[in-house]
C-alpha cells in the first residue's frame, strides 16, 4: 500500500501530484497489479484535503486505464499498466534529450539553468491550454 | 432538556440546600428552646385593652427575632438576584448561547424548561424558610396579637412564596432584556423592592371590602384635640383590635353622620368651652392619655366621657378571620404577575435574543 | 436537495452600521464551501444569520430549503461550531455527550464514542481544563454526531496551533469522505482552505467579491506580465481583475475562458490567495465579475 504526500509548494494541483505519485510508483514497481490504492476516506483523513480531489485524481487514474474501481470494495491496479504505450517511447526520446543537453553543455550552460530551463518548457507548454 | 436544565443548576442548587438545612437546623433548635421558655412561664395572658409585648426571653438573642422576619423579604430578593437574573445572561456573556441555541430545541423550549425548573425550586425554597420562620414565632404572634401589621404580615404565611415567585420572574425578565448579569441583578433587586412598597401602600388596604364597627371614642387610639390660633377640633385614631387590621377611624355623631372639622369645633365648644378656648400653651396633636392626663388634668378626661356621649367611632377594618384569604390573594396576585412575566419573555425568546454576534468571550480558555 | 443555503439580499445592521449588505450567494449542497475574508468583513454575522443566532434586518436566508432555525426538525439539520468552540467550561466530557444526545434527536451515540477514543478524550475531565485543540475537537464531535446535513464552522482553527489545526481538518475531512454532508467553514487564511474546500466565496466589508468552484478560479485566472500596455486594448474575453504598471511593465491579474495567445506576455498561472487578495482590493461587487463558472 502507498502512502501519499503533498507538497504545498510545489505549484501542481493536488490531484495532479497523487496522479503523479501513482504513476511513479508504478514505474518503480512498488505497485503492482492487483495491489490496492488506499482508500478515500483514509488518504482524506491523512492529508486532510477534500475527498473530490482524491476521487478526481482515482478518475483519472481509472481512465488512463491504469487502476480500476470496484464499488463497494476498493480501487486496484489493474494489469494494463504495465502495457503502459508512453514506456515504449522512453528509450528514443531518452537519446534525443542526452543530445540535447550536450548541446545545452556546449553552450555554456550549468546544470542548474539546464534544469530551470527545463521545468520553465515543462510549465509553459501546460499552462498555455488554458480553461 | 430537563437534565441539561438539572446540571446546569445542580451547584447552586446544593449550595442552596446547605444553607436551607443550616438555616432550618438554627430556627429549630432555637424555635424549640423558645416554646420550653414559654411554657415554663406558663403562659402569657393580655387583656384585651392593653398592648401586651411578649417578655425577653433569656438565653435567646435579641438578634434572632429582629433578623429572622427580615430574612423572609431578603430570600425572594436573593433568589430573584442570583437565580433569576443570570439565567440568560450567563449564557450569552460566556458565549455558551451559541453551543446551547444550535442544538435541536427552540429557544422558547430551552428557555420554558430552565425557567420552570429553577422557578418551581425557587417557590419550594420560599415555602420551606416561610414556614420555619412562621413556626418559629407562632408563640411571640400569640402574645403579640399583631399579625396585620406591615412588617410582620410579609414576614409570615404564604407570601414569601408570591415575593419568590415574582422577583424570579423578575429577574428572568430584566436578564433577557439587558442580556448582562449585574445590570439585570440591579434592575431586579429594585423592580422587587418597588413593587412590594407599592403593592402594601396602594393594593393591599383594597384587596378586600373592608368591614365597619362602630366603637366608643374612649376605644381610640392617639384621641385628643387639635389647635391652631383660630380653633380647636378633635381628632382619634383607631383602636387596637386584636389580631385584626384596624385600617382608619372616622368621628360620627349619634345619627352616625360623619363630623367636618368645623362641626367638631362646634360640639367641643358646647360641651367643653374650657378646652375650646383655653388650650395649654403647647397643644400637641394628639396628645396621649396620660400625657393629658399631667396636661390638664381631670379636665382632659371629664371633656372625653362628655364628648362619647356625642361621639363615636366608626372603624373600618379586616376582621382576623380575613387573615387568610388576604394572604392567598396577595400570594396569588404576585404568583399571577410572575406567570405573566415569564410567558411575555418566553414568548419574546422566539424572536434572537443574541443581538451581536458575539465577539470571543473575554475570559482566556486555559491552554 | 442541491443547494445547502441560499440568501438573497441577506443584510444585517447594528445600529448604523451594516456588517453585511447586499449578500446574495449560493452555496452548493455535497460541497465543502469556504468562507474567506478579512476580520471584520461579516463572516461571522453571515454564519450566525445561517443558523439562526441573530435575525436578518434586511433580505431573505434559506437553508437546505427550508427557513432557518424554524423547527426543532430544522435545527435538527444544522450542526455548527461557533468561534472560539464554546463549551460549558465546568461540565466534564461525558457531560458535553449526554448533552448533545438529550437536545438531538438524531444523535450517534456510537459515532461520538468512537470519535472521542480516537482523539483520546478523558470522559471525566472538565471541558474547562482542554486543550485548546482539544476542545475544537470535542465540539466537532458534538456537531458531528448529531449526523447534519449542513455542517457551519466558525474559524474553527484560527487559534489552533498547527499540529491542532491538522488533526482538525484530517477529522473533519474524514467525516466528509464517510458521510454526505454540506459544509461551510470559514478562515481569514487562504492557506487553510485551499486543500480543503472545493468551493469558495469571498466577503469583504459585508460584500460578496468571488464565488466559484476552486478549480475553475485556478483554471480561469492567469497573470500576464510584459512590456507596458494599456489594459484596454486586450480582448474583451479577458477581464482585469487587477492590474499593475511600472514605465516600462505592466502586471495584469485577468478572468478569461479561453487560452492566452498574445506572444508578448509572459503567462503564469496564479495561487488561490493572490486571486483572493486582487478580488479583496476591489470595490464592492461588480455583479459581472463575482459568480465564477456560471
Amino acid at each position: 500500500m502507498i502512502e501519499f504526500h503533498l507538497d504545498s509548494r510545489s505549484g501542481v494541483s493536488p490531484y495532479l501530484q497523487l496522479v503523479h505519485q501513482v504513476r511513479h510508483a508504478l514505474r518503480l514497481g512498488l505497485l503492482r497489479e492487483g495491489d490496492q490504492l488506499p482508500t478515500v476516506k483514509d488518504v482524506v483523513a491523512r492529508l486532510a484535503i477534500n475527498p473530490n480531489t482524491v476521487l478526481k485524481a482515482y478518475r483519472e487514474l481509472e481512465h488512463a486505464g491504469l487502476v480500476a474501481a470496484r464499488p463497494g470494495v476498493g480501487t486496484f491496479v489493474t494489469g494494463s499498466s504495465l502495457a503502459d504505450p508512453a514506456l515504449a517511447a522512453h528509450g528514443p526520446l531518452r537519446r534525443e534529450l542526452r543530445g540535447w543537453m550536450v548541446k545545452a553543455r556546449r553552450a555554456g550552460l550549468d546544470e542548474e539553468s539546464i534544469e530551470a530551463l527545463f521545468r520553465d518548457a515543462v510549465r509553459s507548454a501546460r499552462i498555455e491550454g488554458v480553461a | 432538556m430537563i437534565w441539561v436544565a438539572w446540571r446546569q443548576f445542580r451547584t447552586q442548587a446544593l449550595i442552596t440546600l446547605g444553607l436551607l438545612v443550616a438555616f432550618a437546623v438554627l430556627v429549630l433548635v432555637t424555635g424549640l428552646h423558645l416554646r420550653d421558655v414559654y411554657s415554663s412561664l406558663g403562659g402569657i395572658h393580655c387583656s384585651p385593652d392593653e398592648a401586651c409585648t411578649a417578655p425577653h426571653v433569656p438565653g435567646l438573642d435579641k438578634p434572632l427575632t429582629s433578623l429572622l422576619g427580615p430574612t423572609l423579604l431578603a430570600i425572594p430578593a436573593l433568589l430573584g438576584m442570583f437565580w433569576g437574573a443570570p439565567l440568560v445572561p450567563r449564557e450569552l456573556e460566556s458565549g455558551t448561547h451559541r453551543l446551547a441555541w444550535t442544538q435541536s430545541i427552540t429557544r422558547r423550549r430551552w428557555l420554558s424548561i430552565r425557567v420552570a425548573l429553577v422557578g418551581v425550586s425557587a417557590l419550594v425554597v420560599a415555602g420551606l424558610a416561610s414556614w420555619l420562620v412562621s413556626w418559629w414565632f407562632a408563640p411571640l404572634d400569640a402574645v403579640n396579637l399583631n399579625r396585620f401589621d406591615p412588617s410582620v404580615f410579609t414576614e409570615r404565611g404564604t407570601v414569601a412564596i408570591g415575593y419568590a415567585g415574582f422577583a424570579f420572574a423578575l429577574g428572568v425578565a430584566t436578564g433577557t432584556l439587558t442580556r448582562r448579569t449585574l445590570p439585570a441583578m440591579a434592575a431586579t433587586l429594585l423592580g422587587f423592592i418597588a413593587a412590594r412598597i407599592a403593592f402594601t401602600l396602594l393594593v393591599r388596604p383594597h384587596l378586600l371590602a373592608s368591614r365597619h364597627v362602630l366603637y366608643a371614642l374612649t376605644r381610640g387610639q392617639d384621641v385628643g384635640f387639635v389647635g391652631n390660633p383660630t380653633s380647636t377640633t378633635i381628632v382619634a385614631g383607631p383602636p387596637m383590635i386584636p389580631n385584626a387590621w384596624a385600617l382608619s377611624a372616622v368621628l360620627v355623631d349619634r345619627a352616625h353622620h360623619s363630623l367636618n372639622p368645623a362641626q367638631l369645633h362646634d360640639l367641643l365648644a358646647r360641651v367643653c368651652p374650657a378646652i375650646a378656648t383655653g388650650l395649654p400653651a403647647n397643644p400637641g396633636a394628639g396628645a396621649t392619655k396620660t400625657q393629658a392626663g399631667s396636661l390638664a388634668g381631670g379636665d382632659f378626661l371629664t371633656c372625653l366621657h362628655a364628648l362619647s356621649r356625642h361621639l363615636q367611632l366608626l372603624v373600618a377594618y379586616q376582621p382576623s378571620s380575613r387573615y387568610w384569604p388576604l394572604q392567598a390573594l396577595e400570594t396569588a396576585i404576585f404568583l399571577a404577575a410572575a406567570l405573566a412575566l415569564i410567558g411575555a419573555t418566553v414568548w419574546g425568546a422566539g424572536r434572537r435574543i443574541a443581538r451581536k454576534p458575539a465577539a470571543a468571550p473575554r475570559a482566556a480558555h486555559p491552554a | 436537495m442541491t443547494v445547502a443555503l441560499a440568501a438573497r439580499g441577506l443584510g444585517k445592521r447594528y445600529g448604523r452600521r451594516w456588517a453585511l449588505s447586499g449578500c446574495t450567494l449560493e452555496v452548493p449542497a455535497g460541497h465543502v464551501a469556504g468562507l474567506v475574508g478579512p476580520n471584520g468583513a461579516g463572516k461571522t454575522t453571515l454564519l450566525q444569520l445561517a443558523v439562526g443566532l441573530i435575525e436578518p434586518s434586511a433580505g431573505s436566508i434559506a437553508v437546505l430549503g427550508e427557513e432557518v432555525a424554524a423547527t426543532p426538525a430544522q435545527l435538527a439539520r444544522v450542526g455548527f461550531v461557533a468561534q472560539d468552540t464554546p463549551l460549558y467550561a465546568s461540565l466534564s466530557v461525558a457531560d458535553h455527550l449526554r448533552l448533545g444526545a438529550a437536545l438531538n434527536p438524531r444523535w450517534d451515540a456510537a459515532l461520538a464514542q468512537a470519535r472521542c477514543a480516537r482523539i483520546g478524550l478523558d470522559r471525566a475531565q472538565r471541558a474547562g481544563t482542554l486543550s485548546g485543540g482539544q476542545r475544537a475537537q470535542l465540539a466537532l464531535t458534538l456537531a458531528i454526531a448529531k449526523r447534519p446535513e449542513l455542517l457551519v464552522l466558525d474559524e474553527p482553527v484560527a487559534s489552533l496551533d498547527p499540529l491542532a489545526r491538522r488533526e482538525f481538518l484530517q477529522a473533519l475531512m474524514e467525516f466528509t469522505a464517510e458521510h454526505t454532508v454540506s459544509v461551510l467553514l470559514s478562515s481569514h487564511l487562504v492557506a487553510d482552505l485551499e486543500r480543503v474546500c472545493d468551493h469558495l466565496i469571498l466577503l469583504a466589508e459585508g460584500h460578496v467579491q468571488l464565488s466559484g468552484e476552486v478549480d475553475e478560479l485556478l483554471a480561469s485566472h492567469r497573470r500576464l506580465s510584459g512590456p507596458r500596455r494599456d489594459s484596454a486594448r486586450l480582448p474583451s474575453s479577458q477581464q482585469v481583475v487587477e492590474e499593475t504598471h511600472t514605465d516600462r511593465q505592466s502586471t495584469l491579474l485577468i478572468r478569461t475562458k479561453e487560452p492566452v495567445i498574445d506572444p508578448a506576455w509572459t503567462v503564469e498561472e496564479v495561487s488561490l490567495e493572490d486571486i483572493v487578495l486582487a478580488y479583496m482590493g476591489r470595490p464592492a461587487g461588480d455583479p459581472e465579475l463575482v459568480k465564477v463558472g456560471q
